[in-house]
């Protein structure tokens, strides 16, 4: 009998282990979690993509922590590498709409030749995390999707 | 009972993994690495206290220490001249030293501690465990096995020699429990893995997501 008991109160001692332990490790994993999501993918980088065709892709792009550095930015067009600047151009509408503290926000990538048909352009900022051992392509705006006519595709080669 | 000891042992692989693919890859800091490691050591502990374990039913003893380095001795010899025979065909092999000569003086005890941490956890938990899901026997020394191959991949070199360690060190300790015979050789057996296998294919012996980069 004595046995018997001791065998229960093992048995639930264990049970509360093992669920204590189950509990501080999601815990645990969430924060981490949520702590690589906000230093990956920093809610302070703001942008968008206005516009993208035959010519140009454009839109503005900052860092609200440090408005006057300009930030890096690149842009994909169907999933390939297009292009790497510094979104420093003026946007005074961007300044005048109280989006930026700064006018100089803007970039503009001109559009590669491409075949005609549809196209799809996606804007990313680049930058720095854990101490600089990672970069991060964080998405700004939507994928803004375009068409090249054969007469544009004849005229940009 | 042993259903229990079933989810102890899947709870501290969980926390494993959780280690070297979560944590490695997500965390901002590697200190972080303390938690999973506190836990997992502190769950150790207080299962061994809740079972009403003994230091000696462990392996921490002296005196079968011999008898598990006469178990040991003869696999561990044909280890070390199989993964030799792959370093010569390879042109690996060497005599891996510390850069610096005063590691001399602390490496290997710091080679033996790492082991015995290893074996402490391998044996005296996940062995102790499956001994009481699938008693004594080649069930329990896989399962202990591949626990333990399955911590160190994607890193497959090093999988498949923990693989075939693992079973090494787990049928010893079923025969002689004796924590200090199977660190020391777990010691030993990771300098003659590092002497002989390729650098390139050992990869510092990274584990987990830290084996990308």
């Amino acid at each position: 009998m004595v046995k018997t008991n001791s065998s229960t109160v093992e048995r639930a001692r264990l049970t509360q282990l093992l669920i204590a332990k189950s509990v501080i490790e999601a815990l645990f994993v969430a924060l981490v979690a949520v702590g690589f999501y906000y230093t990956t993918f920093s809610p302070h980088y703001r942008g968008w993509s206005d516009v993208a065709d035959a010519k140009q892709v454009a839109g503005w792009a900052l860092n609200e922590t440090a408005a006057g550095e300009p930030v890096e930015v690149q842009v994909y067009i169907d999933g390939r590498f297009a292009g790497d600047a510094l979104a420093n151009r003026p946007r005074p509408d961007v300044l005048k709409a109280g989006r930026s503290t700064t006018e100089f926000c803007g970039f503009q990538f001109e559009t590669p030749p491409l075949a005609a048909g549809e196209h799809e352009a996606r804007v990313y900022v680049v930058h720095g995390s854990f101490g600089g051992t990672r970069r991060t392509l964080q998405q700004i705006g939507f994928p803004l999707r375009f068409s090249i006519t054969a007469e544009d595709a004849r005229a940009i080669r | 009972m042993r259903q229990l000891a079933f989810w102890e042992i899947v709870s501290l692989a969980s926390t494993a993994l959780i280690a070297v693919w979560a944590v490695l890859a997500l965390a901002t800091t590697r200190w972080l690495l303390i938690v999973p490691v506190a836990l997992a050591f502190s769950f150790i502990i207080l299962s061994h206290r809740i079972r009403r374990e003994t230091a000696r039913e462990l392996g921490w003893r002296t005196d079968n220490f011999w008898e598990a380095m006469r178990l040991l001795a003869l696999p561990m010899l044909a280890a070390a001249l199989l993964m030799a025979l792959i370093g010569w065909f390879m042109g690996s092999l060497r005599v891996a030293m510390p850069e610096k000569r005063t590691a001399l003086l602390w490496l290997p005890f710091a080679g033996m501690a790492w082991g015995l941490t290893q074996q402490y956890v391998l044996q005296a938990f996940f062995n102790r465990r499956a001994q009481m899901v699938w008693g004594k026997g080649w069930i329990s020394v896989l399962v202990v096995a591949f626990i333990f191959a399955l911590i160190h991949l994607p890193n497959w070199w090093l999988a498949l020699a923990t693989l075939a360690g693992g079973i090494i060190w787990a049928a010893t300790y079923q025969r002689a429990p004796n924590l200090l015979a199977l660190g020391l050789s777990h010691g030993i057996m990771t300098w003659v893995l590092i002497s002989t296998v390729p650098q390139s294919a050992l990869q510092s012996l990274r584990v987990g997501f830290k084996y990308f980069g």
